[in-house]
């Protein structure tokens, strides 16, 4: 596996590769006898001889990703199978706010503390975050100082495997310091072919800062991604995480948020509508360290064709969390007749004085719903296309970016359609 | 409530904590196939059931123990476990309950069963199943006439040994799990249900389990079948003497309902929990698992679990035929250090079915309770429609209480609904009570007893008394 970049590695993170490469050879991809892979088998990646993508030309990327630039972003980083295209980029100079892709940012010693301080990978279960490790490309620093206003920093990654199976190994780390405000966007774009991506993404945030955290996917199918998302809120800050999953590909979606400090508040959305094979694991962890903490985890899936949504939540409320309120729901609904819902909304408290509730749902289209709109003249394929949209409408409302929201109600509106479609 | 207080409820020693003396004939611990042999040649088996039993030993020595569940314990020693253990009385057979040991006796009055008067009273046939051997059975011939065959497993094997070879092993099969085929290969007794077509049981039929042996396991072995349209309600409950040493009780339940034919199945489980540092409990590793096989058929689990160190048990439902319906309810309460890890599954196969789980975990003291279930509707369980809801109130800030629902939906005209709650006893509600002028202590009781109503109220009229007593008892004095 290469180094990461033209300046030499710190030793450091040579170590770590190496450590990381040995538990991955160690332990092989995820099984699905491990109780939180019980879901999305690995096997289809194990025949696959995926190579880390050499020398992909740039061109014809600039008008691919075009329709998915945000004109509001103050940065903007295009990732073409794992690395860093800096002619692709536009940056805009803000007060407090430095980015750099992670070649560069790794001179600074800092980064041994916070890069890979979140994302454990000791565990068998967290074997993708090893191999991550050990094969580890590129990716993105992003530092907001303190009392500072990031605005929106966007990084869009493009799988490419038209010329046969590529891997790319990437990572994004957040720090906020204290009160920082700061957007970062994903978007996740692929040209077809086999792919497997591995991303980690590390989010610290200081007392007092706000991070929104929106990630859109839309890999087609024939994609792997491991996404991986981890946040630590000290005292008094805000994440929200907002992942929505259009794609076609096999994505697994692994997100642990820690409110470590009281008055955090974490909110975590997710929105999928899938259809043809598509297969997303959402697999999310909110945990109550401190007492006076709360967290709000909403996700809803519409899924139709072969497509398998899964959801398997845990809220974690750890002795002396007092006063924790915590809620969290999953709400399914199957279109068609061979797409696959699992659920499994976990609860676990070690505390008395908390407020914890979980609901989940999976049915159909309410067919008296149906009816009243049908008997208002509404065609049956408006009145469903208007029945389904309604149903992830509250989720991507959430979603605070006035820009990003415009754009993934767009990007949701055709996801429903193509459904329509395929129905 | 000080805290002085409610450590003096919560030392409480265990009610029914006390041994009965009875001679017994008792095997040395140890387990191998020469032991199965004998146990069998025991019992006076036929020999399909010797090699059935062998069968399951075999396989489940390729076998490990699970470790998923949450609840811990110190590893156990197959070989120190004692696999029969019968009452001297036996031999001699009593033709009625004069002569029946009197010591035998006095041990159901402390249990509050004393078998005639109660079950004449309250129209209850008891099988009394003391220790391994069932000893007393009473109302066999009313039951009779209505053609419905109550007996303990053993009798069963010999006077309907068709029957018995038909379902054992249909539901559970050996191979199920761990626990399940230890207890094919070395299962003691138990009791036999068999009621035929268009019959509906004219009484409801209770077992009393007792572990009374030093060191000896229980594998008790249940099966209840109903031809079509047969009705049968059938209530399980045990206290157990206190004793120093960890037990292992490993039973398996299998239920059968043929078409339209209904299985009710009450449970209230109040085995020894362990002390206060949670040394000597019972371990309660049940199998319990029934089939709505017949169209229209319906099985019904109600439980209220107090007892035992370690609960671990998920009361079933295959609803195969088409209109079956399934129902779990479960009231589960653990104090001081004991651990619960309970549910259901409910596995839906046949078209218009239809489950309801409702479940209600009470947690106190440094306890920890879990709820684990399954919902899954299969590809051509057209309509199925599941409801699931899982409370659970918290009584100190250092117990623990969890929810492990697992959601599998494989057809889109399933419905399936999921609810889930933790929370304490408000302030507010027990205030409202204590300014009213009820105690403390009346105040939450009567709090958590709303809270478990919706299962209670599914309790016949005998547990459902039993029920509240013994929850009245197990939560004493852990609020404050």
């Amino acid at each position: 596996m290469s180094a990461v970049g033209p300046t030499p590695e710190p030793a450091w993170l040579t170590s770590t590769r190496e450590a990381a490469r040995a538990r991955f050879a160690e332990v092989g991809l995820p099984s699905t006898r491990l109780e939180s892979w019980r879901w999305s088998s690995t096997r289809r990646l194990a025949d696959v001889d995926f190579e880390p993508a050499t020398g992909h030309a740039a061109d014809g990327v600039e008008a691919f990703i075009e329709d998915s630039r945000i004109g509001e972003a103050s940065h903007e980083h295009v990732f073409l199978a794992g690395r860093h295209l800096p002619e692709l980029a536009r940056r805009r100079e803000v007060s407090g706010l430095t980015v750099l892709p992670l070649r560069e940012a790794l001179a600074d010693d800092r980064l041994r503390e916070t890069l890979g301080g979140l994302a454990a990978w000791q565990d068998p279960a967290d074997a993708f975050t090893a191999l991550n490790l050990a094969g580890l490309q590129d990716g993105l620093v992003v530092h907001v100082a303190r009392g500072a206003s990031g605005g929106l920093v966007h990084l869009v990654h493009v799988a490419e495997g038209a010329t046969g199976p590529t891997s790319a190994h990437v990572r994004l780390l957040v720090v906020a310091e204290a009160t920082a405000e700061l957007t970062v966007a994903e978007t996740w774009l692929g040209h077809g072919g086999q792919t497997l991506t591995t991303h980690v993404a590390e989010v610290w945030l200081a007392p007092g800062a706000r991070v929104t955290h929106a990630v859109l996917g839309e890999e087609p199918a024939g994609s792997h991604l491991v996404h991986t998302l981890r946040a630590r809120l000290d005292r008094d800050a805000a994440y929200h995480g907002h992942l929505t999953w259009l794609g076609g590909g096999w994505v697994r979606s692994d997100v642990d948020l820690v409110c470590a400090g009281s008055g955090a508040e974490a909110v975590l959305d997710g929105a999928l509508v899938l259809g043809g094979e598509a297969h997303v694991d959402s697999h999310t962890r909110l945990e109550h360290a401190v007492p006076h903490t709360a967290s709000r985890e909403a996700y809803e899936a519409v899924l139709g064709g072969k497509a398998r949504g899964i959801f398997d939540g845990l809220v974690v409320v750890q002795p002396d969390a007092q006063q924790t309120d915590a809620r969290q729901s999953s709400r399914n609904l199957l279109v068609s007749a061979d797409a696959t819902a699992n659920a499994k909304p976990t609860l676990e408290i070690y505390a008395d004085d908390v407020k914890c509730a979980h609901g989940t749902t999976v049915g159909q289209l309410d067919p008296d719903q149906l009816g009243y709109l049908r008997s208002r003249g509404i065609p049956r394929a408006t009145a469903r296309q208007l029945l389904t949209g309604a149903f992830v409408a509250e989720r991507v409302a959430h979603l605070p970016s006035a820009p990003l929201r415009d754009r993934l109600q767009a990007r949701v509106d055709g996801a429903l359609a193509r459904l329509q479609e395929d129905a | 409530m000080s805290d002085q207080a409610i450590d003096e409820h919560l030392r409480k020693a265990y009610e029914h904590g006390w041994v009965t003396d009875i001679e017994s004939d008792t095997f040395p611990p140890g387990l191998n196939e020469e032991v199965i042999a004998a146990l069998s040649a025991r019992k006076g088996e036929p020999r399909w059931l010797l090699e059935w039993r062998l069968k399951a030993y075999r396989h489940w020595l390729t076998m490990t123990e699970p470790s998923w569940q949450k609840p811990h314990h110190e590893p156990i020693d197959y070989q120190s476990i004692s696999y029969f253990s019968a009452p001297k009385s036996k031999d001699d057979a009593p033709k009625s309950l004069d002569e029946v040991d009197p010591k035998l006796l006095e041990t159901y009055e402390k249990l509050g069963i004393p078998l005639a008067e109660r079950a004449a009273l309250a129209g209850v046939a008891v099988d009394a199943v003391f220790d391994s051997v069932s000893v007393a059975t009473t109302f066999r011939e009313e039951l009779g006439r209505a053609g419905v065959i109550f007996m303990s497993f053993s009798e069963a094997v010999k006077h309907h040994p068709e029957l018995v070879k038909r379902y054992l092993g249909s539901v559970v099969p050996i191979y199920d799990n761990y626990y399940a085929a230890l207890n094919s290969a070395v299962f003691s007794d138990g009791s036999f249900v068999f009621v035929p077509k268009g019959v509906r049981c004219p009484m409801e039929l209770s077992t009393y389990f007792r572990i009374n042996e030093m060191n000896t396991g229980q594998f008790e072995r249940t099966l209840i079948v109903v031809e079509d349209g047969a009705y049968v309600s059938y209530l399980e409950g045990c206290t157990a003497p206190q004793r120093d040493r960890n037990q292992l009780h490993a039973a398996v339940v299998e239920l059968v309902a043929e078409g339209n034919g209904e299985i009710k199945y009450s449970t209230v489980q109040n085995w020894f929990p362990g002390d206060e540092e949670g040394r000597g409990g019972i371990y309660n590793f049940v199998t319990k698992r029934g089939i709505c096989k017949g169209r229209g058929s319906r099985i019904s689990w109600t439980q209220v679990e107090t007892g035992s160190a370690i609960t671990w048990k998920y009361p079933s439902v295959i609803l195969k035929g088409d209109d079956t319906v399934g129902e779990f309810y479960s009231v589960a309460v653990t104090a001081n250090r004991q651990q619960a890890d309970t549910g259901t599954k409910m596995l839906h196969v046949g078209k218009n079915t239809r489950s309801v789980i409702v479940s209600k975990g009470i947690s106190a003291g440094r306890a920890d309770q879990s709820y684990r279930g399954l919902v899954r509707v299969n590809k051509g369980a057209d309509n199925a429609r599941n409801f699931t809801q899982c409370d659970s109130l918290l009584l100190g800030d250092r117990c623990g209480a969890h929810t492990f629902p697992y959601i599998e939906v494989k057809n889109p005209t399933a419905t399936v609904e999921h609810e889930a709650t933790t929370s304490k006893v408000s302030d507010e509600q027990v205030f409202y009570l204590r300014q009213r002028g009820l105690s403390e202590e009346d105040a939450v009781n009567l709090v958590v007893n709303g809270f478990c109503k919706d299962v209670f109220k599914q309790l016949p009229m005998e547990f459902a008394v039993e029920a509240q007593k013994l929850l009245a008892v197990s939560l004493e004095g852990s609020v404050g």
